[in-house]
């Protein structure tokens, strides 16, 4: 009996402490991102209102970010139909490492080239990854520093509420 | 014909012997000194004894090097032995090993400031040579902290034979950056004043942000210099999966040293 309380009080610990991950953004407003995508299409986050937006900023050397990928196509595919985007920003790497990447790991969500690390600069990331949830209003709401298994519920109950 | 031989033998031969023995208890002592130069180990006021691996070298200029990630430094001493053979004395001081702390970058976060001071001090003294401070990721706080605790009780003749520092990505951050948030550097950097040179792993969000600790650096007085290493990692020489790109780097140490060495003295 013991052993199961402590099982279950682990488990709690272990949800609670990764619900903890995902932060309430206290850094003012959204900062500005018009990149290109890989294609070359310029894109702007207002081009998003109304919809809930995933900025998470990546890049093909850093093992966590390619690691969560999977979890945000397993989230996308939950969400599907409703007003959820993501925005996968690539942090200052060239098109050729990046579309060499693509070739080994399937995603199909929007790629954006901050080649210049402009963005990055603006939305002050300095760990990869780093992720942003955006509300229909453009507005951050969340904030995430690190890897995450983006569709257990802790994380997709949180988007859901945000959703129109 | 015999005495003949002997006489010439005894002439011209022997006196070329005794100058190759000459040359030969010369080198010995000189050997000796060398290794009287570079101690085994230094004990700090603290009570501690720190180990060195040492690699003599001839030249003026002496490494004083602070291996951080994996505490023994495998790199840093292949390096080290690299640059010997090329005239550059190395001392790699085990800091951790000598608190019993784990091989482990966040280890250097306990290193006491004041025990570093003391090993660039007593290097300076031993070795009679200029010294340049190396180090990597977070080892950067506490070797800035000894360094600039070092230079307020030293004689100014002492503090000229401290050339500078070169530091590999750097950890500098007085908290952890939050997204979103304004980084804030820890006060040592704006309070340095030794000349810097910073290398950048190119593949590393740290790129991005060399240049906003460059201008913190400067407030100090700082003559502070970088190079952004293409196409690797901020802990080339200390991952676990290197690249091509990063094992042929890695291959460069000792001329990624040399070169930062350069630069650092053209700002003294």
């Amino acid at each position: 009996m013991k052993k199961l309380i402590l099982f279950i009080s682990c488990l709690f610990l272990l949800s609670s402490a990764q619900a903890q991950d995902l932060k309430p953004w206290k850094g003012g407003s959204t900062p500005p991102l018009a990149l290109n995508d890989l294609n070359g299409k310029p894109l702007k986050l207002q081009d998003y209102r109304g919809k809930v937006v995933m900025v998470q900023f990546w890049a093909t050397y850093c093992p966590p970010c390619l690691k969560e990928m999977p979890s945000m196509m397993r989230l996308q595919a939950k969400l599907a139909g409703k007003p959820f985007v993501i925005l996968a920003v690539n942090m200052g790497e060239t098109e050729k490492e990046v579309k060499d990447f693509l070739t080994r790991v399937n995603v199909d969500f929007t790629i954006l080239m901050d080649s210049d690390g402009k963005a990055l600069s603006a939305w002050k990331v300095f760990v990869a990854p780093s992720t942003f949830l955006v509300d229909p209003k453009g507005n951050i709401r969340y904030v995430l520093q690190g890897g995450a298994e983006w569709d257990e519920p802790e994380y997709l109950q949180k988007i859901v509420e945000m959703l129109p | 014909m015999s005495l003949r031989y002997t006489y010439h033998y005894t002439i011209r031969v022997y006196p070329m012997l005794t100058s190759r023995l000459f040359t030969l208890c010369l080198a010995l002592f000189l050997g000796i000194s060398a290794a009287w130069a570079a101690p085994a180990s230094m004990r700090t006021s603290t009570g501690s004894e720190i180990f060195l691996r040492t690699f003599p070298g001839e030249g003026n200029t002496l490494m004083l090097g602070f291996p951080c990630d994996e505490g023994l430094g495998t790199e840093e001493a292949r390096a080290s032995q690299s640059l010997a053979r090329l005239g550059l004395e190395a001392w790699l001081p085990d800091m951790l090993g000598a608190h019993s702390l784990p091989a482990l970058a966040s280890s250097m976060d306990q290193l006491p400031p004041l025990e570093i001071a003391e090993v660039i001090g007593q290097t300076i003294k031993l070795s009679g040579k200029k010294v340049v401070l190396v180090t990597t990721g977070r080892g950067a706080l506490p070797i800035l902290q000894g360094a600039y605790m070092w230079q307020n009780q030293a004689t100014p003749q002492e503090r000229a034979a401290l050339t500078g520092i070169i530091l590999f990505s750097p950890e500098l951050y007085s908290v952890k950056p939050a997204p979103g948030v304004e980084a804030r550097y820890h006060s040592i950097v704006s309070r340095t004043s030794l000349p810097v040179f910073i290398y950048q792993g190119q593949r590393s969000p740290a790129r991005w942000w060399l240049e906003h600790l460059k201008v913190e650096f400067t407030l100090g007085g700082s003559k502070i210099s970088s190079t952004v290493l293409p196409n690797v990692r901020g802990y080339f020489y200390s991952v676990q999966d290197p690249t091509e790109e990063e094992k042929a780097m890695t291959e460069r140490l000792p001329e990624l040293i040399l070169d930062a060495i350069k630069q650092l003295e053209s700002k003294q």
